[in-house]
C-alpha cells in the first residue's frame, strides 16, 4: 500500500516537473528577447485582471464577460515591428511550442499568419492560450494564461482590446454558423 | 487671525502631506531640490484641461485620466539614483512594501513602464506609473478611477511612450 502511494507520489511529481519544464521553454522565449530594445515585451498580472469585477456594466452578457476575464491569470506579449526576420522568429517559436498545446485556429489574413494554440486544463476549459503572428516585416507572440472559458474567448478578446486576440471572433462567428 | 492662518496652512500642508502615498514622499525625501529633479502636482481637471490642450488626438491618453481626482508627477534624472546608491528596481520593491501591487509592465524600445495599483484604506484607488528611460525616471501617482481595459489596451504603450 505503502510502496504504491509512493510510485504514485513520484509518478504525480515526475509528470508536474514535465509540465513545468514545458511551460519553461515559453517562459525561456519571452526571456531571451526582453533585454533586446528592437522587442516590446508587455506583462499584465493577475491583480489587473481582477479589477476587471469592479468594472460597472449593464448587460447581463457583459457581467459574464467580465467575470471570464477575472478568471485570467497573467498575459504577456512579445513583438518587434520592423522585422525583417519575422518568419524566422515565427518558425522558431512554432518550434519551442511545448506537445501539450494543441492547434485552435490558423488565420491568413492578407499576408500575416496567425496561429492560435490551447492548452486545455479539462474539456471546454482552457490553462493557457498562445498565439504567434507574423507579417512580412512585424512577429507578434501572446501568452494568455489561467482559466480560459472558450466559449468567451473571442468576447475577451474584443472587451480587452488586444490586438490579435480580436482575431478570435471569427471562432464565434463559425461556431454561430455551425449552430445554425 | 494669526493663529486661524497658521492652523490653515498647517491643515493644508498635512492634508497635501498625507494624500501622497510614502513611496512618493520619499521620492520626495530623496531627490527634491536636486539638480535638474522637477515635480509638480496638478488636480485631475487641470490635468484633463491640459492634455485637451497639448495632445487633442490622444485619445485613449485622455479617457485614461477621465476620473482622476489629482496626479503627482516627477522627472529624475538616473545620475541622482546613481549619486545616492538608489536602484529603480530596489524602488519597486518600496512601492509592493508600500502596499502597491504590480498591475503590467513594459518594455518598449529600451524604456522599462511598470504600473502599480493600491486600494488605499478608504477604498480610493491609487496608481502609480514608473517610467525608466535610458537617462530619467519618471514617477507619476495618480489617485482616482483608471478603467482597466484602457489600462490593458495595447496603444497605451503608444501613448506612455509619448
Amino acid at each position: 500500500m505503502n510502496m504504491k502511494k509512493l510510485m504514485m507520489g513520484a509518478v504525480m511529481l515526475v509528470m508536474s516537473v514535465a509540465a513545468q519544464a514545458q511551460g519553461d521553454a515559453i517562459t525561456k522565449f519571452f526571456s531571451k528577447y526582453q533585454d533586446d530594445p528592437e522587442f516590446t515585451q508587455v506583462t499584465v498580472s493577475s491583480k489587473m485582471f481582477g479589477l476587471f469585477t469592479n468594472m460597472e456594466v449593464q448587460k447581463p452578457e457583459d457581467k459574464e464577460i467580465l467575470e471570464a476575464i477575472s478568471k485570467i491569470k497573467g498575459l504577456r506579449i512579445l513583438a518587434k515591428d520592423d522585422a525583417r526576420n519575422s518568419r524566422e522568429l515565427y518558425k522558431e517559436a512554432l518550434s519551442i511550442v511545448p506537445k501539450d498545446f494543441e492547434e485552435l485556429m490558423f488565420v491568413r489574413d492578407k499576408d500575416e499568419d496567425m496561429k492560435f494554440l490551447i492548452r486545455e486544463s479539462s474539456p471546454g476549459k482552457i490553462s493557457e492560450l498562445l498565439m504567434i503572428a507574423a507579417g512580412n516585416d512585424d512577429f507578434k507572440m501572446l501568452s494568455l494564461f489561467g482559466e480560459i472559458d472558450l466559449k468567451k474567448v473571442g468576447k475577451i478578446g474584443s472587451k480587452m482590446n488586444i490586438d490579435g486576440l480580436d482575431k478570435l471572433h471569427k471562432m464565434d462567428d463559425k461556431d454561430k454558423k455551425n449552430e445554425q | 487671525m494669526k493663529k486661524h492662518i497658521l492652523t490653515f496652512v498647517l491643515a493644508t500642508g498635512l492634508t497635501v502631506a498625507f494624500s501622497q502615498s510614502n513611496s512618493f514622499q520619499a521620492l520626495q525625501r530623496n531627490f527634491s531640490g536636486k539638480d535638474n529633479v522637477h515635480s509638480f502636482r496638478l488636480s485631475g481637471f487641470l490635468c484633463r484641461t491640459a492634455l485637451r490642450m497639448v495632445a487633442p488626438e490622444e485619445k485613449l491618453f485622455r479617457s485614461m485620466v477621465k476620473d482622476i481626482q489629482q496626479v503627482r508627477l516627477m522627472v529624475i534624472p538616473k545620475v541622482a539614483f546613481d549619486a545616492q546608491q538608489l536602484s529603480v528596481n530596489g524602488f519597486r520593491h518600496f512601492l509592493e512594501r508600500d502596499a502597491f501591487e504590480s498591475l503590467a509592465t513594459i518594455r518598449d524600445n529600451g524604456d522599462h513602464i511598470s504600473i502599480f495599483h493600491r486600494l488605499d484604506d478608504n477604498k480610493k484607488n491609487r496608481y502609480f506609473v514608473l517610467v525608466e528611460e535610458k537617462d530619467e525616471i519618471v514617477a507619476i501617482e495618480m489617485k482616482g478611477y483608471i478603467e482597466p481595459d484602457i489600462l490593458v489596451n495595447t496603444d497605451l504603450r503608444t501613448s506612455l511612450r509619448r
